[in-house]
């Protein structure tokens, strides 16, 4: 995987390009809006990840003209300050995700890595699976080893989310945002609970767990290897 | 150096100013006075003079040239008072009778009013205002009077208008003087009560003396306001004293797991289970500065930057659907319902719903097993959570939305102190308050908005 980090701040961006080198991704990193806008036309990486602001041209003007040049690639947002209206601004300028500062490594890897991975996945799926657990989307029906499992609404678009990011890290933030749609950090113990009464659901009867717990990350679903 | 300053005040120059302004109102109204007084004695003058011309003229038409040269002859002697001016010529301008000794040179027009000098006694500069008269036969009559009494009197009232003017720039000046003395004497006490603020005595304050005045109540209102900055200060001074304290606590506990893991050394897997340990403790602090960090934005903006409308019956849903697993793993019943459908505000949903996700939380932290919750959309509106948890003493219910505060003194319970912080500054930013309320039993906490 191909990230351009484009970040003025030395420390913060070499924290980011040695733990994204580490979890195994190609990095280059630039330090100013220009440089940035260069790299990333040609269009060559899988996700970008941009700091609001910069020098010489500040992130939203480089994401812009970037969108502008019809250049698709995936952009997460970096800012010092999550201001609602900022992550709207984010958002509304072309940016795909956005994290504010001070944030987990973990956080940032998860979410880089769903945005990667919405990229080459295809546009409608009707059927989503990993290992025995199999969800029919159109039928709203979730099976595992042929059972059919009964959710509720809320737990089956939970378990919708875990599947559709099957393999990776999620936290507890992507959580509240992919399946609540409220962004923040909620810092109390309300997704786990949540995961708790899913995975009773989903893994109690079987051998074989699927729903693991990633220990100061978040969750991930995903066949014992 | 003290009259440079004290003639560069405001007080000094507004002083000069009224003073010449009110200068300038008295010279015109004393102007006014002499200039009506002057002009009616004259005019009274010359309506005598032109009466006795008449008086005169009928005597010479009835007794002729001898009863008119005595009646001027009884007019000029010992009963002549009025400083009357009297003289009667041949037609060769020659004097038949009448106390003006020639017939003066530029009163050669018979009906004009002439003014020339009098012989007089040498004191004064004497001069008679007089008309001249042609009688039938060719005689000639004058009739005037001395305007040495007018004049006097005029010079008399100009010098008192002189005196009342300089008395009037004196005393205006130097009462001026002496106000804006005060004044400069009151504000030099504010400014070195400032001073010695600045100077660092901060519990310093002006000096008020009940009067009541401007002064008085100025030096109030800048007492108050250095009140309420003191209690800011106090106010910061302890929520950095309580960062230090619960952060120290963390990174303590951080510190020893490492330190303990290092001396013990053991596998790869008890490594990891310390490292994962610290990591957990490291989420914690971050956790709680998130919260700062949070609630410092919510603090510093004035108002909600890009307001939506916010269904609050919604809210409440979501909040109950996020929230009530939470509840019932604890064994609490939480029941939701909007009273009445169609509640909405103008705001922002993701903190509306941190604000009310934080009073939940607080709710089913506190309310014992077995217990229930009701979170409600009410008209008002307002989003009310009532528990049947202890409740907050009456006491307590102003400190608890401060930051780091915690009811329990043993700060057993999980949690940073930070929760009520953060909707106290959320309401703040919505324009709306929150409540703290006995539901007896429990708490009844309410976010009410404007209506």
């Amino acid at each position: 995987m191909r990230v351009l980090v484009v970040e003025d701040d030395e420390k913060t961006g070499s924290y980011i390009e040695k733990g994204l080198a580490e979890a195994g991704c190609v990095v280059d990193r630039v330090t100013d809006g220009r440089a940035g806008l260069f790299h990333a036309t040609d269009g060559t990486y899988d996700v970008l990840v941009v700091d609001r602001m910069l020098p010489g041209l500040d992130g939203l003007a480089l994401v812009q003209a970037l969108r502008a040049a019809e250049v698709r690639t995936p952009v997460l947002f970096l800012s010092a300050l999550g201001h609602v209206d900022d992550r709207v601004k984010g958002l509304k300028a072309g940016g795909d995700d956005y994290l504010t500062k001070p944030f987990a490594f973990s956080e940032l890897l998860a979410r880089v890595e769903a945005l990667a991975r919405r990229r080459s996945e295809p546009a409608v799926q009707t059927r989503l699976a990993v290992a025995d657990l199999e969800m029919d989307l159109i039928e709203r029906r979730v099976k595992r080893a042929g059972r059919v499992i009964d959710l509720q609404p809320r737990e089956f678009k939970l378990l919708e989310y875990l599947l559709r990011h099957a393999g990776q890290v999620v936290t507890r933030t992507m959580l509240l945002e992919g399946v609540w749609d409220y962004h923040f950090d909620p810092q109390t113990n309300v997704i786990d609970v949540h995961i708790s009464r899913l995975r009773q659901k989903v893994d109690k009867d079987f051998d074989q767990p699927l729903l693991h717990t990633v220990r100061g990350a978040g969750y991930t679903l995903r066949a014992a290897s | 150096m003290r009259l440079r300053r004290f003639l560069r005040t405001s007080a000094f120059r507004l002083t000069l100013a009224y003073t010449a302004v009110f200068g300038l109102s008295v010279l015109l109204l004393l102007g006014a006075i002499y200039w009506a007084t002057a002009q009616n004695i004259g005019r009274a003058i010359d309506d005598t003079i032109a009466s006795e011309i008449d008086a005169l003229a009928q005597h010479y038409r009835t007794a002729g040239l001898a009863g008119l040269v005595r009646a001027i002859e009884g007019r000029t002697g010992p009963h002549n008072v009025n400083g009357g001016l009297y003289l009667l010529t041949d037609p060769g301008f020659r004097r038949i009778a009448g106390n003006v000794t020639a017939w003066p040179a530029n009163a050669d027009e018979v009906g004009s009013w002439v003014v020339f000098p009098l012989a007089g006694d040498g004191t004064e500069a004497a001069y008679g205002r007089a008309r001249a008269f042609k009688l039938q036969g060719g005689f000639n009559l004058l009739v005037g009077r001395d305007t040495r009494a007018l004049d006097r009197f005029q010079n008399l009232m100009a010098e008192a208008m002189t005196w009342a003017l300089a008395g009037t720039l004196v005393l205006g000046l130097g009462g001026g003087l002496l106000v804006s003395r005060r004044v400069l004497a009151r504000i030099d006490g504010l400014n070195r009560g400032a001073e010695t603020i600045m100077r660092g005595d901060v519990t310093h304050r002006m000096q008020t003396n009940g009067s009541g005045d401007e002064f008085d109540r100025l030096a109030h209102t800048l007492n108050q306001m250095l009140d309420q900055i003191e209690r800011l200060m106090t106010g910061i001074r302890t929520v950095t004293n309580n960062v230090a304290h619960d952060l120290r606590s963390p990174l303590t506990r951080i510190r020893s797991q490492l330190e303990q893991a290092v001396a013990r050394g053991g596998s790869a897997e008890d490594l990891r289970e310390a490292a994962a340990q610290a990591m957990a403790e490291a989420d914690g602090l971050l956790a709680t500065f998130n919260a700062l960090l949070s609630i410092a934005e919510a603090e510093a903006g004035v108002a909600v930057a890009d307001p939506v409308t916010v269904d609050l019956g919604a809210l409440v849903e979501d909040v109950a659907d996020l929230y009530g697993p939470v509840a019932e793993e604890k064994g609490l019943v939480m029941t939701a319902a909007a009273v009445q459908p169609g509640l909405t505000v103008q705001g922002s949903r993701e903190l509306l719903f941190q604000a009310l996700g934080n009073l939940v939380d607080n709710a089913i932290k506190y309310t014992p097993a077995g217990g229930t919750i009701h979170v409600e959309a009410a008209p008002g509106p307002a989003l009310v959570v009532r528990d049947c948890g202890p409740g907050i003493p009456e006491a307590d219910r102003a400190r608890v939305t401060d930051r780091f505060v915690r009811l329990d003194a043993s700060r057993t319970t999980p949690g940073n102190g930070l929760g009520l912080s953060l909707v106290a500054a959320i309401v703040r930013m919505h324009r709306a308050r929150l409540d703290f309320a006995d539901a007896a039993p429990g708490l009844r906490a309410s976010i009410v908005f404007e209506g």
